[in-house]
């Protein structure tokens, strides 16, 4: 490797290893927790962000006073929220992408969506 | 040319023109892998796995249009809302895992699953007394499990 590609090469690792260190979520279990609440027929907030190629959690609030079914055809995944629940949905590490969720048993409430990047 | 040879003509016309919209079930890459007990395993391969997975095998005639439009159709909601090709996927998700062996389980017993026209139109769709039973006792055990792990 020439010597000015290694240096560049090394400081990319530093870097690359510096911000992993300082991203490190502060949970115990290490992934990433995004919640998610849903009251008044909708989900607040409704664009969820997570790390892409990681596994992450998605925390479902039921505020509501109907129960909900959390869909997420993009991602495969499927549960009743009753109210005044939270669950706890686990997702496995995605590629890079727009995945979008809904309460399946009401189509009329607005889709949400959890960007991987 | 008579009346009625001519209404054939335009019928085989019309036929072969909509062709060109076709809509063949596109097989989507098949990710994760079914596994279940040898019998209901292969039972589900037989009777399920023509809708709802990423390989299904419809004999020619159904390649046909108008037929294709409606069995693209179905395929495509089945696929959606039941993926024997992302089986691993749900299991990844214990409550999500839960709530697909209990809607198995319920569609096999109450009958509505395969659905009628496909059990007419294919001897595969038909099943058998233990096989039914061995779909639904690995449902019900499957969700039991699922629900140890993740409790809603
Ligand atoms: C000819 C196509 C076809 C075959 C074969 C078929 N299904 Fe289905 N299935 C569908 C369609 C279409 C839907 C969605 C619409 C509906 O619910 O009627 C569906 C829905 C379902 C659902 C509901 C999923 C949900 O959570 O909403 C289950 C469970 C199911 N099928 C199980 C089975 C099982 C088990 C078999 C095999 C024993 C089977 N199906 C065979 C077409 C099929
Ligand atoms: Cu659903």
């Amino acid at each position: 490797m020439p010597c000015r590609k290694k240096t560049i090469f090394t400081f990319l690792t530093a870097a690359v290893a510096g911000v992993m260190a300082f991203s490190q979520p502060v949970h115990a279990a290490g992934a990433t927790v995004a919640s998610v609440r849903f009251s008044a027929d909708h989900f607040e907030p409704a664009k969820l962000t997570v790390p892409a190629n990681q596994p992450f959690k998605v925390e479902v609030t039921n505020a509501d006073k109907k129960a909900i079914e959390f869909e997420s055809f993009d991602l495969h995944r499927e549960r009743v929220v009753r109210p005044g629940e939270t669950i706890t949905v686990y997702m496995a590490p995605t590629v890079p992408g727009h995945y979008t969720f809904c309460d399946d048993f009401d189509h009329s409430v607005a889709e949400g969506a959890i960007e991987a990047r | 040319m008579s009346g009625r040879t001519r209404g054939w003509l335009i019928g085989l016309a019309a036929i072969a023109a909509i062709q060109v919209l076709r809509m063949p079930v596109r097989n989507g890459r098949e990710q994760g892998g079914f596994e279940a007990p040898p019998a209901v395993r292969s039972a589900i391969l037989t009777a399920c796995f023509q809708c709802h997975s990423e390989q299904p095998r419809w004999p020619w005639y159904t390649q046909l249009a108008p037929v294709s439009w409606f069995i693209h159709a179905q395929v495509g909601e089945a696929r959606r809302r039941l993926n024997f090709s992302t089986w691993k996927d749900y299991l990844y998700d214990p409550g999500t895992a839960a709530r697909k062996f209990g809607a198995i389980n319920q569609m096999v017993r109450s009958g509505a699953m395969p659905p009628w026209y496909f059990r007419m139109l294919s001897a595969r769709g038909r099943l058998t007394p233990a096989q039914r039973t061995a779909i639904e006792t690995w449902a019900i055990e499957g969700r039991a499990q699922a629900l140890k792990a993740e409790p809603n």
